[in-house]
């Protein structure tokens, strides 16, 4: 029967919450805590040590961070599964794990029984992300993105329009252009109003993506 | 306001009026003319002196005690004066005679008035003019700081210098127009003490107080004033004397005027520069201190933030999470095994008797677990709004995308951020620190006051600098209007804004149109930070 069990190796520098997750983990019935680690470098000996079938992995940690130590484990034991457990909520860390080779990422703040649920999705050879922080991380961005790429109207615009335009996107001030064109601010206003209606670009931000979207401006 | 000089001033400027007067009555040459062979000082211009040395003490006790009828009794006195000028420089003007020449000495019944010349000199009467306007106004503010009194009173001077200079020279013409009347010597010197008089009325107000004040500014005034009265004067006097003693001819003596004068005042512009630029040396090293003390203050404040941060994210939010964790675990147990154990539901009866089932606890549980789960979630947030991890392990834009979509939330406004330029480089953490606290402050400026309905956040970086734009379609507001230092800035929270982009060598400018927006505008140099890669993780 124990052979059965999924061997899961807990990394976390905080003793507590690896005390609370050996409780949860073992009192379920087909999984058990084989060993655990303070920091990253600790998780990786024991990883290598008992090639465990999930690794639940802090992000922040002394020694050596979960990503790092994920990167490695990963390189090593192709096997074991990786799932994060972290407070950390931005979705940036979300994308750096799951490049590191993670396949799963919950929030500490969770209930009990989503990490149980993640854990047995991952060790499944699934993939386990906060569904809260996905809904999130493809908001963020790709939404303007999308807007600008299906509504971009190539209108007639003057060479002055695109001048201002251009300043616009450039981070000058209406004042700026103003004193760069040698035309009154209340020009420039008109100029920009005129663009931006003609393109359909809301504010200042998409103009700074329709410059890089033109080549205006790199990204880089 | 006035000090006790401009008391002792108004006694002696009354007491020449009554020398004089004296000297008239019992027929004293010398009371009326100095020196024999000199213009006199006529019955009117003592009269003219008496009036406005009463004038001005009046006007100075008016000041020190803010009594109305002091006030009055100094202004009627100076339109008697104003009248007395006004008339005499009317009958020079209308070749006329009013009958006010010889009316006192009339009155008194001095014999051979008619032969008298009596009337006192165009100087005397335009200057009696000047002073009288000068005292009748002395109240009298003018929007911009500039009294009217005060340049009355020093042509008044000038005038007075003229006819003084005229007899140090010895030349007539400047104090004498016709062989009859002339501007008597003290005549020249009461006006001149009048005119000082007058002026040091109001010391910390107007013109005179850029030279009363105890700054340098004031320091400087007073030594290039003296000086510039005083020098030339002496050298000119000196030239003068060598050449009547016939030591050296005209050109001579205008070149030794020159030479002097370019010696002199040479002197005095290095001196004076000298002195400023000591006093400029000194407000760069303070400045300097100060910023590096802003500095200081600004990174102790930062580094406490986060170590609270840390702490309540690394101890209490840890804590909580545990605690979260062995509540749903204790959940779990009950729920499995509580109902089918009648054993476990008997030890788990109340202390005081009462019966309480494995349902009531599970429900008391859940709202336990509902309050651990709150209470972490504000520890998270309490952390979070203290210092974003982000900020240190991930860097400026991914802070502050979150940032700002939290903010849009909390807000109901929409946000909408670009950032260009970075590629995976990041800024100094100083300069993150700075422009994500910067971003904060305007954010919370656009929710208190712009009423707007979108905001856009554009990062721009380029090789020479980083820009940062929050621009806002709120109700903006007067920039010209919130003027110098004003409380409108200060309660924007500008200052701190401000300061924390020149901390970083940058500048922040804001430009705003009242019913269009808002834009805020921070640029910080690159040259002096340094750009380092990644936070490691490669």
């Amino acid at each position: 029967m124990g052979m059965n069990k999924l061997r899961v190796i807990l990394v976390d520098d905080h003793a507590v919450i690896r005390e609370g997750l050996v409780s949860l983990i073992d009192a379920q019935s087909d999984m058990q805590v084989i060993a655990q680690a303070g920091d990253g470098r600790e998780g990786i000996e024991q990883a290598r040590l008992l090639r465990p079938d999930v690794v639940v992995m802090d992000v922040s940690m002394p020694e050596m961070n979960g990503i790092e130590a994920t990167r490695i484990i990963k390189r090593e034991l192709a096997e074991t599964r990786i799932l994060a457990l972290t407070a950390y909520d931005n979705p940036v860390y979300m994308r750096q794990l799951a490049e590191a080779g993670a396949t799963g990422y919950v929030l500490k703040r969770s209930a009990a029984q989503e990490v149980i649920g993640a854990i047995r999705a991952v060790a499944s050879g699934a993939n386990y992300f906060d569904r809260a922080m996905m809904n999130e991380s493809n908001a963020v961005g790709s939404f303007n993105a999308k807007r600008l790429r299906g509504e971009i109207k190539s209108g007639e615009i003057t060479d002055r329009e695109q001048e201002v335009l251009l300043l616009t996107a450039h981070g000058y001030t209406n004042k700026e252009i103003a004193e760069r064109l040698y035309i009154s601010v209340k020009t420039v206003e008109t100029h920009k109003s005129n663009v931006m209606a003609k393109l359909n670009l809301k504010n200042r931000a998409d103009a700074v993506r329709y410059a890089l979207h033109q080549g205006w401006l790199r990204d880089s | 306001m006035n000090t006790p000089k401009t008391l002792y001033i108004s006694f002696a400027v009354a007491a020449v009026g009554c020398i004089v007067l004296a000297g008239w009555l019992f027929d004293i040459g010398l009371l009326r003319s100095v020196a024999p062979g000199l213009p006199e000082m006529v019955i009117n211009t003592a009269l003219g002196f008496l009036l406005c040395g009463a004038s001005l003490y009046f006007a100075c006790r008016s000041d020190a005690r803010g009594g109305m009828s002091d006030k009055r009794v100094s202004q009627v006195l100076a339109l008697i004066v104003l009248a007395l000028g006004s008339l005499t420089v009317g009958e020079y003007l209308l070749a006329m005679d009013f009958g006010i020449d010889r009316w006192l000495m009339r009155v008194g019944g001095v014999n051979g008035a008619e032969d008298l010349p009596g009337r006192m000199s165009p100087h005397t009467a335009f200057n009696f003019l000047l002073a009288g306007c000068a005292l009748l106004v002395s109240i009298v503010k003018v929007r911009g700081g500039i009294r009217p009194a005060e340049l009355l009173a020093v042509m008044c001077g000038m005038v007075s210098l003229l006819a003084l200079v005229g007899y140090v020279y010895s030349v007539a013409f400047l104090y004498r127009i016709s062989p009859q009347t002339g501007m008597a010597l003290h005549t020249a010197a009461t006006f001149l003490l009048l005119s000082i008089g007058i002026l040091t009325l109001h010391p910390k107000a107007g013109l005179m107080r850029v030279v009363t004040n105890d700054d340098l500014s004031g320091t400087i005034a007073r030594r290039l004033l003296a000086a510039s009265i005083a020098i030339p004067l002496l050298l000119g006097w000196l030239t003068m004397t060598g050449q009547r003693a016939q030591l050296f001819d005209a050109a001579m003596s205008s070149s030794l005027l020159v030479v002097g004068n370019i010696i002199v005042l040479s002197t005095l512009v290095w001196t004076s520069a000298r002195t400023l630029d000591r006093v400029d040396t000194r407000r760069r090293i303070a400045e300097a201190a100060r910023g590096k003390l802003l500095n200081r203050v600004v990174g102790a404040q930062e580094d406490e933030r986060r170590r609270i941060a840390r702490e309540l994210h690394d101890q209490m939010g840890q804590h909580l999470a545990a605690l979260s964790l062995q509540l749903e675990l204790h959940q779990t147990v009950l729920k499995n095994d509580g109902l089918d154990k009648p054993l476990q539901s008997a030890m788990i009866n109340d202390e005081d008797g009462h019966n309480s089932t494995p349902h009531h606890h599970t429900a008391h549980l859940a709202q336990v677990m509902e309050l651990a789960r709150r209470l972490s979630n504000e520890v998270h947030a309490l952390a979070w709004e203290l210092r974003p991890p982000e900020l240190d392990h991930l860097g400026l834009q991914a802070a502050l995308s979150r940032y700002v979509e939290g903010w849009s939330q909390r807000a109901n406004v929409k946000a909408d951020l670009v950032c260009t330029g970075f590629a995976d480089k990041r800024l100094n953490a100083q300069a993150e620190v700075a422009l994500y606290r910067i971003a904060q402050e305007a954010l919370t400026n656009v929710l208190k006051h712009a009423h707007a309905a979108s905001v856009s956040l554009v990062l721009e970086q380029t090789t020479a600098e980083v820009v940062m734009l929050i621009e806002d379609d709120g109700c903006g507001f007067d920039t010209e209007a919130s003027g110098e230092a004003s409380n409108a800035e200060q309660g924007l929270g500008l200052l701190g804004m401000r300061e924390r982009a020149e901390l970083g060598g940058g500048k922040l400018n804001i430009e705003s149109v009242s019913g269009v927006g808002t834009t805020l505008v921070v640029r910080l140099p690159l040259a002096t930070q340094e750009i380092r890669g990644g936070d490691g993780h490669e």
